[in-house]
């Protein structure tokens, strides 16, 4: 008995080095899922919008200016050597206009 | 659409060494042909939302997110810093500045997207073509200075049929200031700019009436429901897939 005892209180000791390990391994594996970006669609926006990559300002402000026809850019771009930032977006929601 | 990123002003700064475009996704055929292949990999789905950095000539992909730029950076500072990076590629001595109106397809499709950013829209309306390209060639001069950049959504037409959503809309030909309604279906004319105005004016006008343009307020979830239940609709001319998917569901 006082054997088996010394057995167990052994093997204990023994892992006892890697408990705290398999202990965090969730909270680490939670903070790993957290750092990397989500797969999703772009979420819809939360909370009251202005609009556009503008919402928080009540008054116009200067931003990027799009070229909303794609032949009309990629023209552009030629003719003045520009390199192109594209972006694709469906002006309307569930079949709803007037919010991207 | 992602919001932080492209309101950043080091990612403003940046774009102007870009030719930005941005696409209306399902709202032209011949578009969604080059996005698929360009923003979504070839696939036959398209999605909302797409992302591409691409070589001047539009063949190389310099980055790439098959969603929004969030995607690809970590955040807007390292979206500016690689901008700046990309454009120091392709700067030459006598970098050639960008001219044209930044258009949209259609008077329609303008007011839908100046809902959709908050603006003002600008449309040219002449029954010549002649007319549209001079009216167009003035606001050309001004539109492109740092004061004015994204400040307005454009459009122009030879059709009065075209100017029939907007309401105070004469027979007179010029340059309309319009204020969209909340879904972009129609508009309501703030000012008419005729053709005679000079450029130093133009750009007074364009000034003041962005100054003094009060962007309304929207929330997602409402500006939706009240929608449906207006029955206010979207016709695409690409089928939307999720759309398909929806009225399945029903």
């Amino acid at each position: 008995m006082a054997l088996a005892t010394h057995k167990e209180r052994s093997i204990m000791n023994r892992r006892r080095p890697l408990f705290p390990a398999v202990r965090w391994l969730p909270v680490a594996c939670l903070i790993s899922c957290l750092s990397t970006p989500a797969v999703a669609q772009l979420a819809p926006p939360e909370g009251p919008t202005y609009g556009g990559s503008l919402p928080a300002s009540k008054q116009v402000m200067p931003g990027i200016a799009w070229f909303g026809v794609l032949q009309d850019g990629l023209k552009q771009a030629r003719q003045t050597g520009k390199p192109i930032l594209l972006i694709s977006a469906a002006p309307q929601c569930s079949g709803v206009p007037g919010m991207w | 659409m992602d919001r932080s990123f492209l309101a950043d002003p080091g990612v403003i700064r940046a774009s102007r060494d870009f030719v930005c475009i941005r696409t209306a996704t399902y709202e032209d055929k011949q578009e969604a042909k080059f996005l698929q292949q360009t923003l979504f990999g070839g696939g036959d789905q398209m999605r909302n939302f797409g992302f591409c950095i691409l070589s001047p000539d539009g063949q190389r992909k310099l980055k790439q997110s098959r969603r929004g730029p969030n995607f690809a950076y970590r955040d807007a500072n390292e979206m500016g810093t690689d901008m700046r990076r990309i454009a120091r590629q392709y700067a030459t001595a006598q970098g050639k500045p960008i001219q044209g109106l930044p258009q949209m397809k259609s008077v329609r499709l303008a007011l839908n997207v100046a809902s959709c950013d908050g603006l003002p829209c600008l449309v040219v309306y002449g029954n010549e073509p002649q007319r549209v390209e001079q009216l167009s060639r003035k606001l050309d001069s001004v539109i492109w200075e740092d004061e004015l950049m994204g400040k307005y959504i454009f459009a122009s037409t030879r059709q009065r049929a075209d100017l029939k959503s907007i309401e105070g809309a004469g027979r007179s030909q010029g340059i309309l200031l319009v204020a969209p309604n909340p879904y972009g279906t129609a508009g309501q004319l703030i000012e008419m700019i005729g053709g005679e105005v000079t450029a130093e004016e133009l750009k007074e006008v364009l000034l003041k009436a962005a100054e003094r343009y009060e962007r309304p307020v929207k929330e997602h979830g409402n500006h939706v429901r009240y929608g449906r239940r207006n029955g206010v609709n979207w016709e695409t001319e690409v089928d939307v897939p999720d759309r398909r998917r929806f009225n399945n569901r029903r």
